[in-house]
């Protein structure tokens, strides 16, 4: 029970990032005034 | 590396060696993780600032206006994550205090014509030089940066939408709070016009140097070396 809870919250997690980074992703920037170095796979070339 | 940057790593292995992910999934998660908390952190540190301030709303609504627009115009960035969740909470409260300030000796009709001419300057200014990109995130296609110019004036299309709306408000139910919120719009949106021009890079650039050297004699940073 608790290994399953585990795992959903981990899925739950890695889904929530993944949604921020594409969104991230397909815009200019950010939230703030800083921006961190994009992941070769989002990278446009 | 950025306490952010390391928190946010160390999220991404942990679901990554849970998940089975490989190396690029990781980092895509990583720089997700990274977005969320930056985003997270900032809006907190604008609520912390409003509060001890009294311009909770204003400094929120100043905050958001800026950044909906810049998630697609882009704009001049500080160097760090924490100088520019500081430089956002800053500037949003410093706005938000000017524009309780004004709203005390300003009419409606002063205020509409501030809003009208800071949505023709910003028009104007977006459609020129929107999207403007950073060395960290570079638009390389012409698709793209006609897509993000596009999407910044429906931005624009929006805000002032909502303005329209708190104004209308304003006319029928006269709510002082109501009327401030436009005047926040108004404001928001000048200002993240302005980070796209060659002079509000500039006076970025030294308000985040100020808070860099702000930092160092807070002892937070050595030799340009973040040391927490």
């Amino acid at each position: 029970m608790g290994k399953r809870f585990t795992k959903l919250m981990v899925t739950l997690g890695a889904g929530l990032f993944t949604l921020f980074a594409l969104s991230t992703s397909a815009s200019a920037c950010v939230f703030g005034y800083y921006q961190p170095e994009e992941p070769k796979a989002l990278r446009e070339e | 590396m950025f306490l952010i940057e390391r928190v946010s790593k160390a999220l991404a292995y942990g679901i990554s060696s849970t998940l089975n992910m490989d190396k690029e999934r990781e980092e895509i998660i990583a720089y997700g993780a990274f977005a969320f908390i930056q985003t997270v952190w900032s809006i907190l540190l604008v609520i912390t600032f409003g509060i001890i301030f009294n311009v909770l709303v204003q400094a929120l609504v100043i905050s958001l206006s800026i950044s909906l627009l810049r998630k697609y115009s882009g704009g001049a960035h500080s160097s760090s994550p924490n100088r520019c969740a500081l430089i956002g909470a800053v500037i949003s409260t410093l706005l938000g205090i000017l524009v309780n300030t004004a709203v005390s000796f300003m009419d409606f009709y002063q205020i509409a014509l501030a809003g009208i001419i800071s949505f023709a300057l910003s028009y104007f200014i977006v459609s020129k030089l929107a999207p403007v990109d950073s060395a960290a995130k570079p638009i390389k296609k012409a698709e793209t940066r006609r897509r993000l110019k596009r999407k910044s004036l429906c931005m624009l299309n929006l805000l002032f939408l909502a303005a329209a709306v708190l104004n209308a408000l304003y006319y029928i139910y006269d709510i002082q709070i109501v009327l401030a919120c436009a005047l926040c719009i108004y404001i928001g949106v000048i200002w993240q016009a302005f980070t796209l021009t060659k002079t509000g890079h500039l006076m970025l650039g030294a308000i985040d140097e100020l808070f860099r050297k702000a930092f160092l004699f807070m002892g937070r940073e050595k030799n340009g070396k973040k040391i927490y």
